[in-house]
């Protein structure tokens, strides 16, 4: 069953993925966080913040080029030292259990709303945290597989939602470049949240098949969730304008709904269906990392243990931020903070590990 | 592996067992609205009560469909729902309803609230048409139309078919009215039905206009047309220019229009070009029309005077009579000279020069004459 170890990741794996872990289901309300400060010049936010999964991409890259086979978790023991190193891992580990926490709450509140109105939101959480669960027991690969098909899945949705191209007008896209610097950065605040997802390359990338680079398996990915989140921006405010975009909270979703086939005169449960695809994927991918970095630290413990206390733990916290209002409050706080402890321990991590390698090429 | 499936469906049962409220009622234990209806009295100076009118599908034997109406009176739009279930045997599965009417009362008042309402519950069926009527909603309502379960029925195809005649464009649905009542430089047109006597049925007499949520008025059919004409998206219609009683030409055409903008010290000076194609329904006109060039080239020229006049004369009318703006038009101008500056486009628009340039184009002639 747990055939990870003989099976390695195949480049367009690792790109599927960095795609799956970073677009979500946050995807729906994408185009709200960033109207909201820039208004037609959304996009902008769009291109400009892809800076920062650019920016780990290029250190993932990096990492891997010189140590392909240790995982960022050994190596920020190895140049940070036993000590700092842990501490450093155990606040990674907390980003992801955030990050988690977001992303289960984001469905249960998206869901309760659009699909399932009589379940508690105990039973979303509970069962989505499931079904990720079990996908992460069943090991990597089939993680691998699953964000493949996901991926195929997410563009048939995005497919659906071309279909707003007859209705809307170009009009409500312009007039072009009328927010200032200012709104742009401060909408570059908010759209953070949809770029994180990249890191989850750090502990994978000595899964990947030996011999093949990276490289271009990452960048692609980067690309390619640049491009689907420009789209999804310009698409929301082609059909429905600035002003009336932000009265919903998930605004997407009339867009992707805009579909008129005769016979089906309903899409909502066909897309809702769909997009719990996306997010359980999105979860998994999140759980397995969680788990990846308990295992590290429980060495010798039993895989179906360590999943059963990640589980626990990501039940709990994501009951206790389930509400709408109470998970902004959260995400307003702690997305900055976890972004820029990303950064930073990334950043110090390849710093020691260049200082370092200087001076063994001195010697 | 046996152990794990154990596992997971005692894991399931449990969550399912914890979290589960399952609805449980048959669709003909159902109240599936047809059409969820409003109604406003004015009582003194700062209370009004809405009359929220539903009328439900009754499934009864032998596949025969007809329909109730219940009535709820109450101070806020969804305090209906509470009303409502007072009155009622049934839980209500809204998501199919056809059609949604407004009184001329509440639209005047202003449908806000309604929206509203309608807007933040997702079960909704933004698809359904918006009507308003004269006089009592009531009574449209209650209007039975034989071989119909409900008025309601009959009024989705109205409203559907309506685009085929007189210009009436396709916007009239729930989403439409969505991205239309708050976004700036837009405007809502809806259809106005009325009930004259019962023998005579529902009609569509003209559009409402609105300015933002409220409506400020009512054009009558024969205006109605032009301004349809000159509105962005507009359906089919039949124009006759008439001489003599004997002298004619019926003209079938698809409009399409563009709008440009300019602005010239202080004052927009807007370019509505509209290009209609069509066919010859029926010509009394001039027997030639089919050999020779230049008389077809010379019933185009006509055509397109005598609608552009037409135009003229309606557009005079929003501007002086209404002065708000109906052909978004201000749409056009805030996308190029920028959003949320400030600027009243109803004013800017009724203080503007329009200018109108219509071309006609006869495409077929049908399969003789006459």
């Amino acid at each position: 069953m747990n055939s990870e170890k003989s099976n390695h990741l195949k480049p367009y794996e690792i790109t599927y993925i960095i795609i799956g872990s970073t677009v979500g289901l946050g995807i729906l309300r994408l185009p709200n966080d960033l109207v909201k400060n820039a208004y037609e010049d959304a996009w902008i936010i769009a291109v400009i913040s892809a800076i920062y999964p650019m920016y780990m991409a290029l250190m993932g890259i990096y990492f891997c080029r010189i140590h392909p086979n240790e995982n960022i978790l050994v190596l920020s023991k190895k140049y940070m030292g036993n000590v700092i190193g842990t501490a450093a891992n155990l606040l990674f580990l907390f980003h992801f259990i955030i990050v988690t926490a977001f992303i289960v709450s984001g469905f249960s509140n998206l869901y309760r709303v659009y699909a399932v109105e009589f379940l508690k939101p105990f039973a979303v959480v509970s069962l989505e945290l499931f079904t990720a669960g079990l996908l992460v027991y069943m090991g990597l690969k089939t993680i691998a597989r699953v964000n493949t098909l996901a991926f195929f899945v997410l563009l048939l949705t995005l497919l659906g939602g071309l279909a707003a191209l007859r209705k809307g007008s170009y009009l409500n896209l312009l007039p072009l470049f009328r927010s200032s610097a200012a709104d742009i950065a401060k909408g570059m605040k908010d759209a953070v949240f949809s770029y994180l997802g990249v890191e989850t390359l750090f502990l994978i990338y000595p899964a990947a098949e030996k011999g093949r680079k990276i490289k271009k398996s990452v960048f692609v990915a980067v690309c390619i969730i640049m491009v689907i989140y420009t789209m999804v921006i310009e698409l929301t405010i082609y059909y429905e304008g600035t002003d009336i975009l932000l009265k919903s909270f998930w605004s997407f979703i009339t867009v992707s709904e805009s579909l008129n086939i005769p016979i089906i005169n309903n899409f909502r449960f066909i897309f809702a269906s769909l997009w719990m695809f996306i997010a359980i994927k999105g979860t998994a991918n999140y759980f397995y990392a969680c788990e990846f970095i308990v295992r590290d630290f429980f060495k010798g413990v039993k895989r179906e243990n360590i999943i059963c206390g990640v589980y626990i733990v990501l039940v709990c916290i994501t009951m206790n931020m389930a509400e709408e209002t109470v998970r902004s409050k959260y995400m307003n706080l702690l997305l900055p903070i976890i972004v820029i402890f990303n950064v930073i321990y990334v950043s110090v991590i390849a710093v020691i590990m260049t200082l370092k390698r200087k001076k063994v090429n001195e010697k | 592996m046996k152990h794990l499936i154990v596992k997971v469906i005692a894991i399931l049962l449990l969550i399912f067992f914890i979290g589960w409220e399952a609805p449980k009622e048959s669709l003909e234990e159902m109240g599936i609205p047809s059409s969820i209806s409003l109604d406003i009295e004015k009582k003194g100076k700062d209370e009004v009560t809405y009359e929220v009118i539903y009328n439900a599908y009754n499934y009864e034997e032998e596949k025969k469909i007809t329909s109730s109406t219940i009535v709820a009176e109450e101070r806020t739009v969804s305090q209906g729902r509470s009303e409502r279930q007072l009155k009622s045997n049934k839980k209500f599965l809204i998501g199919l309803e056809k059609v949604i009417v407004f009184s001329e009362e509440y639209a005047q008042f202003g449908m806000k609230t309604a929206i509203n309402v309608l807007f933040g519950n997702p079960s909704i069926n933004d698809t359904a048409f918006l009507i308003v009527c004269k006089g009592q909603t009531r009574a449209i309502i209650e209007h039975t139309i034989p071989g119909y379960p409900s008025s309601a029925d009959y009024m989705e195809g109205m409203i559907r078919e309506a685009k085929d005649f007189n210009f009436f464009t396709d916007n009239y649905k729930l989403i439409d009215i969505f991205v239309r009542m708050d976004s700036e430089g837009r405007s809502i047109t809806l259809p106005y039905i009325e009930l004259k006597n019962e023998n005579e049925g529902l009609k569509i007499t003209g559009i409402a206009l609105f300015n933002k949520d409220k409506m400020v008025g009512m054009l009558p059919l024969k205006d109605a047309k032009i301004l349809n004409l000159l509105s962005a998206g507009s359906g089919k219609g039949l124009i006759t220019i008439q001489e003599s009683p004997n002298i004619y030409v019926d003209y079938y055409a698809k409009a399409k229009r563009k709008v440009s903008c300019k602005k010239e010290s202080n004052k927009y000076i807007f370019n509505i070009d509209i290009d209609l194609k069509g066919d010859i329904i029926s010509n009394e006109y001039n027997k030639n029309l089919q050999k020779d060039v230049k008389v077809k080239e010379d019933l185009e020229k006509n055509l397109a005077a005598k609608i552009e006049e037409m135009c003229k004369e309606v557009l005079k009318v929003m501007q002086n009579q209404y002065k708000c703006d109906f052909l978004e038009l201000g749409r056009v101008a805030a996308a190029k000279y920028g959003r949320d500056t400030g600027t009243d486009w109803n004013e800017v628009v009724a203080n503007s020069i329009i200018k109108v340039k219509v071309k006609a184009k006869i495409d077929k002639q049908g399969r003789g004459d006459y």
